[in-house]
């Protein structure tokens, strides 16, 4: 509740201070728009982290996440800044990275009670674990001992996943569908998954997550992004279950709370532009679709997803912060910044 | 003076604390700057031989759905969409998104075709062949009666073509009374589909028909489009399709190359 008082009491002063600007009947008759369904909807501030691009460029806008600070940490394919610093008020704090030239995902992990980054960078064929301020601590090369490659150029790892023992999961999302399990040392201990229809592999799996929401038995969460799916398995490979969303071609699992937030990079027959957010409850059923319509169930089916509004075009990642607010980075969205959207 | 210059100074100092403030305030987007999204239509077949359903989504409190099933563009005074539509005959419907919130949606157009005259028989060649990716299932893909989607990768309904001309032979392998020819093609400018510049028809080496097509000058939305070409009435027992090409214009990023040219079914009339 005190988070909604804040934002009612914010928007009625920057209601107040702008009325005396502006003819207020006129102002009145806008409405702020408001997307998402049931518990979780939201307000969109389409300017929030805006920067002068002649000297913080972005290409796509891949990933998000929060650090331990507060801090809203994006990485960009731009070998300028790969990573851009926030505040949550979208004023920037500080930028670094330029060997990043496939900067794709962003896991954040805390270790020794240090955050620590690891980046999966779909060029350079490896995952590379940083400080928080960008110095390079280790790498996960292209997984040869694996016996499943034949060149570095076939592995294209887009997510990154760390247990709490401090184990590492890499989804090879974009090259051969393969799950590589390491260790915290980087000595490679199984490797699952792989190209294919049935249900322990994948059609690009493109993001991956430990889903720690029953603490007793943490388990990975893996999206199909192209079967429109959501698998479930084990710390050590094996194949759970599935969630079927259909219609919604989702990037990656991200768990706050009891939820799941998957930015959705198109939907219906997969057009360009029809991006939205889906967002599942502890059950894992689509209960919001900001930008997207109305989730319906007949049983336990979900109806074929597909975008209402064009609020987004190829949402990439959400960032979910401390006010449950959400941050969106973007793919191929005009070298576009971050939209942040206000839970109200 | 100096008051003066304290006043100066604190009206300073207070007015860019104010506008560092209202720089962190979000600015939250208001209901009209956003555009619906298009509805979702679904029909189970373009071509049907007794009758096709058509059936429109689009759920959000408030919106409604309208519709024109000759052609014309659709307007918030045009047919209100309320339940699926059972067509029987060829024609075209066009259907759009209102709500008094947002903008309208784009127009979603979809064209059906109730055959008159199977030639599922027909010998069908084509030269060159299709593009080893784009085989569908052999040249008779394009007389099986099975329509492709714009998800032109899945399945085995669409031959795709790559090349400046490309000639589709059809033998009937008997007497057709024939006025008219349609091509069920893909137009998708962001996959380098293209439509044909022109279609020359013949029959025993006599023209009979030919169209001309506009060159695109922006891209278009992804369509599914039947192009009509009008034939000299007569009675054939086969018919030659010459299909030109254009590279693609100088906007697009393929500029200055050959496009796709996409097709999955020939019906005649």
């Amino acid at each position: 509740m005190k988070r909604r008082n804040f934002i009612r009491n914010s928007s009625l002063v920057t209601a107040g201070l702008t009325s005396g600007l502006l003819n207020a009947s006129h102002y009145l008759s806008y409405k702020d728009a408001i997307i998402g369904h049931n518990s979780h909807r939201y307000k969109i501030d389409l300017q929030w982290g805006a920067l002068n691009s002649n000297f913080y460029p972005v290409n796509d806008c891949h990933e998000m996440v929060q650090d331990s600070k507060g801090r809203i940490i994006l990485l960009t394919n731009h070998t300028k800044n790969n990573i851009i610093v926030y505040d949550r008020s979208g004023k920037l704090l500080e930028v670094w990275g330029t060997d990043y030239p496939g900067a794709h995902g962003l896991t954040l992990n805390v270790e020794n009670g240090e955050d620590v980054l690891y980046i999966a960078d779909n060029n350079r064929h490896e995952v590379i674990k940083t400080t928080i301020d960008g110095k390079v601590i280790q790498v996960f090369p292209y997984p040869k001992e694996s016996g499943k490659y034949d060149k570095k150029e076939s592995y294209i790892p887009t997510e990154t996943a760390v247990a709490t023992n401090g184990d590492v999961y890499v989804a090879d999302g974009y090259g051969e569908q393969y799950i590589m399990h390491y260790n915290a040392k980087g000595e490679l201990l199984n490797v699952f998954g792989g190209r294919g229809e049935e249900n322990h592999l994948f059609n690009n799996a493109h993001g991956i997550c430990i889903d720690d929401r029953d603490a007793s038995k943490p388990t990975l969460l893996i999206t199909a992004r192209q079967q429109n799916k959501l698998k479930r398995f084990s710390l050590d490979g094996e194949y759970l279950s599935t969630t079927d969303l259909p219609g919604a071609y989702i990037c990656r699992p991200v768990i706050h709370n009891k939820n799941v937030y998957l930015a959705t990079i198109w939907s219906g027959n997969g057009s360009e532009g029809t991006g939205f957010i889906s967002i599942l409850n502890e059950e894992n059923q689509l209960i919001s679709a900001p930008g997207g319509c109305k989730p319906k169930y007949d049983g336990e089916q979900l109806s074929p997803m597909y975008q209402t509004l064009k609020v987004f075009q190829h949402p990439h990642d959400v960032c979910v912060d401390d006010d449950e607010n959400l941050y969106v980075a973007q793919w191929n969205s005009g070298k576009t910044y971050p939209i942040k959207l206000y839970r109200v | 003076m100096k008051y003066k210059i304290n006043f100066i100074v604190l009206l300073v100092f207070s007015l860019s604390f104010w506008s560092c403030k209202q720089s962190t305030e979000p600015k939250y987007a208001k209901n009209e700057v956003f555009e619906l999204a298009p509805p979702r239509v679904n029909i189970d077949s373009t071509i049907f031989k007794n009758s096709a359903r058509i059936a429109v989504d689009f759920e959000v409190d408030g919106a409604k759905i309208h519709y024109t099933n000759d052609g014309s563009n659709v307007g918030e005074s045009s047919k209100n969409y309320e339940e699926p539509l059972l067509i029987n005959k060829s024609g075209k419907y066009n259907f759009k998104v209102f709500h008094p919130d947002y903008q309208a949606s784009e127009q979603v157009s979809i064209a059906v075709i109730k055959i008159k005259q199977s030639i599922s028989e027909a010998e069908v060649i084509t030269s060159p062949l299709p593009h080893a990716n784009y085989a569908g299932n052999g040249t008779n893909s394009l007389t099986d009666l099975k329509k492709g989607s714009t998800q032109f990768r899945n399945g085995f309904f669409w031959l795709g073509f790559l090349s400046p001309t490309t000639t589709i032979q059809l033998n009937f392998k008997r007497e057709l009374a024939i006025s008219k020819i349609v091509l069920s093609t893909l137009k998708d400018h962001n996959s380098w589909i293209f439509s044909p510049k022109s279609i020359a028809v013949a029959s025993n080496s006599k023209n009979i028909g030919v169209l001309k097509l506009k060159s695109p000058d922006s891209v278009q939305p992804t369509q599914l489009e039947f192009i009509e070409i009008p034939l000299e009435k007569g009675v054939y027992s086969e018919i030659d399709l010459q299909l030109t090409m254009e590279n693609i214009p100088e906007w697009h990023q393929g500029k200055g190359t050959v496009p796709f040219f996409f097709i999955d079914e020939i019906l005649v009339e």
